[in-house]
């Protein structure tokens, strides 16, 4: 007696769980869980404005601004130009630049970074300051010894 | 073997290795709750009766180095003495999720602030969620007065009787149960399938990472690890938040013993606002909390340690597991695997065999003569004093341990000079095996060289970081091109007839030119932390 009262007990138990494992499976086979079959998948995409070295980040900040100033941008433009300043104390650090050489271009990113993600400032107001550190790249990136080519360089590689 | 089977014991090995020192130290304050703290002195050390418990446990549990496996114990020990349930679920999800360890690595990870701020959003989830606890569960204060009596040697041989006993009981039997959900996902998800799940700003991210983190077991500091690729490849902050919160707080094994001591209906209403709370947390704060400057990678490689090692197809045999299982488990865990066994083994002893003789232990009084003689160093000292000045030592010995597993900048450097060296003649002789096996080494080094310098000189620098940042970034991206190389290789090999998708020169180039980036990175990084 006391048997047969337990035994559906365990059944539905039983039923539970392989419904649970079924809804677990599945979810994660129906998403996007499959197991990778091309290593290509992981691949880190280099954005197409990524800055080869210091120069050419100055040359692209100085362009996105030419354009926001012909009133001819997008939003997008707005975003490079930041992405653009974002990015240039990690080029400029991966580079023979020595360190206090290297901080005055952090510190002013950091700033210009910060107003134009607050939009606290005006791009205008900013304008001279972007100026200014594109003065800073240029004259960092013509101190370095050697020009040696960026590794994030969208450039192919010469062997 | 099946790949599913051998993959599922493999994530279930590798789980129990990595519980096991925390888990000690966890067995190891629960006796001291139970002999030296005994009931007044543990709800004192929880912060009462009051609402201040609810703070008070989320700071004890930040201190103690246990995981959500090493905490069981202890919250069984703390529901014995009493303490109110609110403050048992806020030690619960607070201890496993930061240790002293951890949080100072977690700093290295991203902005400071992310990690501070994810401190003290688990704060606010688990006041609210005690809160809710307290209201939802009956509890009734215990008399105190009833303090442990044995002292000395018998007190000590009692703890030890009283952790052995523990493993083979209760907390053995819910690690398992909480091992059992690494065994599961191991087993049914394919290698690799998790690593386009987090993407930042994918909508149902979040949701997608809460469900995950459910049967997961992590410890502490694989899954700040495991943030700083998250961040590092710019994944999902949210995300990151409810791998913390659920993953890290939360496994199997709570949910069960919740369930098993309030009641199921109750333990279901506390998961739906713990649930509720974490992934609403999470998705307000994913927008504010994407780093600066991070270029999304449109993966991670942070949960593969949740899928299945092995690739499907694959021929596996027992020793392949085992030589598999010994390169992924260090020293200390093989030490604490150890320590395990040797208390399981013992355990199992004490229970059939020493259950009279360890009854007898607790209640005989004391006649011998030195016992009662209190002259020159023998004096009585109370057992909460005693269990204070434990648990004190226990956090001492946390923070020397940050100072000894965060060496000093020579020594780290050092160190990532013999790494770097195996990653790039691995490179160059193209024996990519030995290469990556090096390469998360020589990350893992940098991690700690950051750490270790700011710990030391309360300082870390822009450039520093900076230096730090490019050399993980470089090592990512030859990690990735070694495995292309590695896979047109086979490839090839398998059929020569056939051209593979990958152009190998391109790779072999690739390959070449991090070498040399990742040399010159190496002078650069030296010179800002000497």
């Amino acid at each position: 007696m006391r048997q047969s009262q337990t035994m559906p007990k365990v059944a539905i138990l039983l039923n539970r769980w392989w419904a649970a494992l079924f809804v677990l499976t599945a979810t994660f086979h129906l998403g996007c869980v499959a197991e990778k079959e091309s290593l290509h998948e992981m691949d880190h995409e280099l954005p197409p404005h990524w800055p080869l070295n210091m120069d050419d980040a100055a040359q692209k900040i100085q362009q996105k601004l030419s354009l926001i100033e012909t009133k001819e941008s997008l939003e997008t433009t707005r975003e490079e130009l930041l992405d653009l300043i974002e990015w240039s104390p990690e080029v400029a650090a991966d580079t023979d630049l020595a360190e206090p050489e290297w901080i005055p271009i952090y510190e002013l990113s950091e700033t210009l970074r910060h107003h134009l993600v607050a939009k606290d400032i005006s791009l205008d107001d900013c304008r001279d300051d972007i100026e200014r550190f594109i003065v800073l790249l240029r004259e960092s990136h013509a101190k370095l010894p050697n020009l040696n080519l960026n590794l994030n360089s969208t450039e192919e590689v010469k062997p | 073997m099946d790949v599913m089977l051998a993959g599922g014991l493999m994530r279930f090995a590798q789980g129990l290795a990595s519980a096991a020192p925390t888990m000690i130290v966890g067995l190891f304050i629960a006796g001291l709750l139970r002999y030296y703290l005994g009931p007044a002195g543990t709800i004192r050390l929880f912060g009462g009766n009051g609402l201040r418990s609810l703070p008070q446990s989320w700071l004890i549990g930040m201190l103690l180095p246990v995981c959500s496996i090493g905490v069981i114990p202890i919250l069984r020990e703390m529901r014995r003495m009493g303490i109110r349930p609110g403050a048992i679920t806020a030690f619960a999800l607070s201890a496993p999720l930061f240790n002293p360890l951890s949080l100072l690595y977690g700093l290295t990870l991203s902005r400071p602030y992310v990690i501070v701020g994810f401190a003290l959003a688990s704060l606010g989830v688990v006041t609210v969620l005690g809160m809710v606890w307290d209201r939802m569960t009956v509890w009734k204060p215990i008399d105190t007065s009833t303090e442990p009596e044995v002292i000395g040697l018998r007190r000590i041989a009692l703890t030890f009787f009283y952790m052995a006993r523990e493993l083979c009981g209760p907390t053995g039997g819910l690690t398992l149960v909480a091992l059992s959900g690494l065994f599961l996902l191991g087993s049914l998800l394919p290698h690799g399938a998790l690593q386009s799940s987090v993407e930042q700003l994918d909508p149902l991210a979040p949701l997608k990472m809460a469900v995950v983190a459910i049967p997961i077991y992590a410890p502490p500091m694989l899954t700040m690890s495991q943030l700083g690729m998250m961040f590092a490849h710019g994944n999902s902050p949210g995300a990151a938040f409810c791998l913390l919160l659920l993953g890290t707080g939360v496994n199997l094994a709570t949910l069960c013993w919740i369930a098993f001591s309030y009641g199921i209906k109750p333990t279901l209403i506390w998961f739906t606002v713990l649930f509720t709370v974490v992934v609403g947390f999470a998705y307000v704060v994913e927008r504010p909390l994407i780093p600066p400057g991070v270029e999304p990678a449109g993966h991670t490689h942070a949960f593969d340690v949740y899928t299945n090692p092995l690739h499907s197809g694959q021929s596996v045999t027992a020793a392949f597991v085992v030589s598999k299982l010994a390169e992924s488990i260090g020293l200390v865990e093989r030490i604490g695997v150890g320590v395990l066994v040797a208390l399981a083994i013992f355990g199992l002893v004490v229970r059939n065999k020493m259950h009279h003789w360890i009854e007898r232990l607790q209640t005989e009084k004391i006649k011998t003569s030195k016992a009662t003689d209190q002259s020159g160093w023998n004096r009585p000292v109370s057992p909460r004093a005693v269990g204070l000045i434990c648990l004190a030592g226990l956090i001492a010995f946390s923070v020397v341990a940050c100072y000894a597993y965060y060496p000093p900048p020579g020594e780290v450097l050092e160190e990532m000079r013999i790494a770097r060296t195996e990653v790039l003649s691995g490179a160059v002789s193209r024996d990519y095996e030995r290469a990556l096996h090096w390469i998360p080494v020589l990350e893992e080094w940098s991690r700690k060289l950051e750490v270790g310098y700011a710990l030391r000189y309360f300082d870390l620098r822009p450039y520093q970081q900076m230096q730090a940042h490019l050399l993980r970034k470089k090592l990512e991206l030859l990690e990735h091109a070694i495995e292309h190389a590695s896979q047109a290789n086979k490839q090839s090999r398998g059929n020569p007839a056939n051209k593979s998708e990958i152009d190998l020169d391109q790779e072999l180039r690739e390959i070449d030119q991090l070498r040399s980036e990742i040399s010159l990175n190496a002078k650069r990084l030296a010179d800002s932390f000497r």
